[in-house]
């Protein structure tokens, strides 16, 4: 894992001091809370429907045991005993009080974590593969262009206030699990002949209410190019990029109105400026900087252990492992997905006693790592395949063997009405509902894999807009209201769903999915999954199916 | 905020306390976290000194982001009409990690 030094060390505590006196003078009235809002903002502190709530940044989704301690003991001693973790691979805490929170961040420093920059329109956490330089898929480690980002965005000056809020994701695998072309920027790494990254970047994706898959913008950039590239792509969004309506201020905006190839000269001709300018200088070494973060990236070598198949059986046991673990690199190791998902759970919650559990587990087994995925899971990646059985029945004891990962009762969810103050309606009750009903399906009807998200607003932080099966929540006139879209992915082959039609009360919603896979049942063929018969049969049938009784 | 369309309703005057962050209802006893002893003000009735009351209450330190809140009365029970105020009174009534845990 990377590890901070001293320098990022010192000035995690000293912003964390810094906003002990903010909120000292405004517990007393030096402060008006106009005057104190954007300061907790920018530390992450939000003021919700029914309290305040603290988002803490997970960069890359990545933990340490000692971190995941951390987080637990926060949760037990500030919060209602639990912690929520997020679409960004974050952990939020929805009841802390004003005056506690100068003390979670001190703790959080002396774990080197924070909650700088998961508010407001900066570059909020970068996110990444959660299998990152385990997979047996990559072509190389995101982790060290994660780290990169990180640091040339923490408190970047000039990105400081940005029209909008600007979301990097960042894969090196075949397969796509960070869902780089829904974000602003998202970042595809290839190693070339050498092993030195190569970069694909997407430009202009995201969802909200005007959802878009990012367009590919420069192919094969190198290392020394890339900061920057993307240097200029946020100079020329910072610069033209609409503040007059917040709505319309987001990059992908900008791209729809500008044109791609407009976009690009504009930061071609911006590069070029930079180039013969003062900034020349900015980014001078930043291969042997790669280089020093790669380094750190390397884990302790694993134990040698040979090459063996997975445990396969007809028992509980063998069903968690057909669904919750994916192939390591190394030869005798698996990755394991935890799923935060029980039927008639909270998607993403966690209690300090499990997140404690989790932390031991990932000591015993895992080289005391833990990753947070932006499906709401926990990640473990480095487990021995013969000590999968021990670890299996150490997760039945804190209800966390669900073996449901990539399965439709593997609901994301955002907070919802629940706790939101910009949501429209509740979606943690819907999940819990579904989660129920559907994994009585996924044993009786072999569903196989597809994603069903839930979102309580336009907003979209539950990734409605890009779920084989997304649910949004809306108010009619003042009662819930449940609208449904079909065919999202979130993969490399991306797609925006389609939206049916009229919505559902929260009562028919159950019924309103039955159809939908009941439909998918009768017309998928062999081998198809249920993205795979949607794309084949078109929206018109599943339409047909879900409106038939209404 | 109860919208205008709302204004024919009874109201109750609501905010978060600056230290816990709770939602607090002003009444006789002052600031407090029961909807059932707020000071109603009767639909229609002007608004002015109430929510002068909260702002400052908000200059004084005590709460944040005070507002109005359409409420109806049936059976004794005191709900909002604005769907985002009824959660928002009754909290999040669903079952946390930690009753999930429990419940099993």
């Amino acid at each position: 894992m990377y590890r901070y030094n001293e320098h990022d060390s010192a000035f995690v505590q000293a912003r964390a001091a810094e906003f002990r006196d903010q909120v000292s003078r405004r517990l007393t009235g030096k402060l008006s809370e106009d005057e104190f809002r954007p300061l907790r903002l920018m530390n992450g502190l939000y003021l919700q429907l029914h309290a305040y709530m603290l988002r803490v940044a997970i960069p890359y989704g990545v933990l340490s045991a000692e971190q995941l301690r951390t987080l637990a003991l926060l949760a037990r001693r500030y919060d209602r005993g639990y912690g929520h973790f997020t679409t960004r691979q974050n952990i939020q805490y929805n009841w802390p009080k004003l005056e506690d929170v100068p003390d979670m961040l001190d703790q959080l420093a002396a774990v080197g974590m924070h909650a700088i920059q998961t508010s407001g329109n900066c570059i909020r956490n970068v996110t990444s593969d959660p299998f990152a330089g385990v997979a047996a898929d990559e072509n190389i480690d995101p982790r060290p262009t994660a780290e990169l980002l990180r640091q040339w965005s923490s408190l970047h000056p000039e990105f400081a206030y940005l029209p909008r809020k600007f979301k990097f994701a960042v894969t090196g695998a075949a397969e796509d699990r960070a869902a780089i072309k829904l974000h602003d920027i998202g970042l595809q790494v290839k190693a070339d002949p050498q092993g030195a990254p190569l970069y694909n970047i997407w430009v202009g994706g995201g969802q909200g209410r005007t959802p878009r898959v990012a367009q590919l913008i420069y192919n094969d950039v190198q290392l020394n190019d890339l900061l920057p590239t993307l240097d200029s792509m946020l100079r020329v969004y910072n610069l033209e990029g609409r503040r007059d309506n917040k709505y319309k201020a987001r990059i992908k905006i900008l791209i729809a109105e500008k044109g791609l190839d407009e976009y690009r000269a504009a930061v071609d001709a911006d590069r070029a400026a930079a180039q013969s300018g003062a900034a020349a200088e900015d980014f001078v070494g930043i291969e042997a900087l790669y280089d020093r973060i790669a380094a750190q990236f390397i884990t302790a070598p694993l134990p040698v252990r040979d090459d063996r198949p997975l445990p396969f059986g007809d028992d509980a046991f063998s069903d968690w492992v057909r669904t919750n673990i994916a192939a390591h690199k190394a030869a005798g190791y698996a990755i394991v997905s935890i799923s935060l998902k029980p039927p008639g759970g909270v998607p993403g919650d966690a209690t300090d006693q499990q997140m404690e559990h989790i932390a031991d587990l990932a000591e015993r087994y895992s080289a005391g790592e833990v990753r947070v995925t932006h499906r709401q899971n926990l990640v473990l990646p480095h487990v021995a395949i013969d000590d999968l059985r021990s670890l299996y029945a150490a997760l039945v004891e804190i209800g966390f063997e669900t073996p449901n990962i990539g399965q439709a009762s593997d609901i994301i969810a955002c907070p919802g009405l629940d706790y939101c103050s910009l949501a429209t309606a509740r979606s943690i009750p819907v999940a819990q509902v579904l989660s129920q009903r559907l994994r009585a399906r996924e044993a009786q009807d072999a569903l196989g894999p597809m994603s069903l998200n839930i979102s309580g607003c336009i907003n979209a932080c539950g990734h409605h807009h890009v779920a084989n099966i997304g649910i949004l929540g809306l108010n009619r006139a003042e009662k819930e209201n449940y609208q449904i879209t079909l065919g999202g992915r979130s993969d490399a082959q991306a797609v925006i769903g389609d939206v049916m039609g009229p919505g559902f009360t929260q009562d028919e919603v159950p019924a309103a999915i039955d159809r939908v896979l009941d439909c998918y049942l009768q017309q998928r063929k062999a081998g198809e999954r249920f993205a795979d018969t949607y794309q084949r049969v078109g929206k018109a049938v599943f339409k047909g199916a879900l409106y038939v009784e209404s | 905020m109860a919208k205008q369309k709302y204004q024919h309703y009874d109201r109750v005057l609501s905010a978060n306390d600056l230290r816990s962050g709770d939602v607090v209802f002003w009444g006789a006893q002052g600031w407090q976290k029961d909807v059932a002893k707020a000071a109603l003000l009767q639909g229609g009735a002007p608004a002015d000194a109430l929510l002068a009351l909260g702002e400052q209450a908000e200059t004084d330190n005590i709460v944040v982001g005070s507002y109005l809140v359409a409420v109806e009365t049936h059976a004794g029970r005191r709900s909002a009409v604005e769907l985002r105020e009824r959660v928002r009174l009754s909290g999040p009534p669903i079952l946390n990690a930690v009753d999930v845990r429990v419940a099993a």
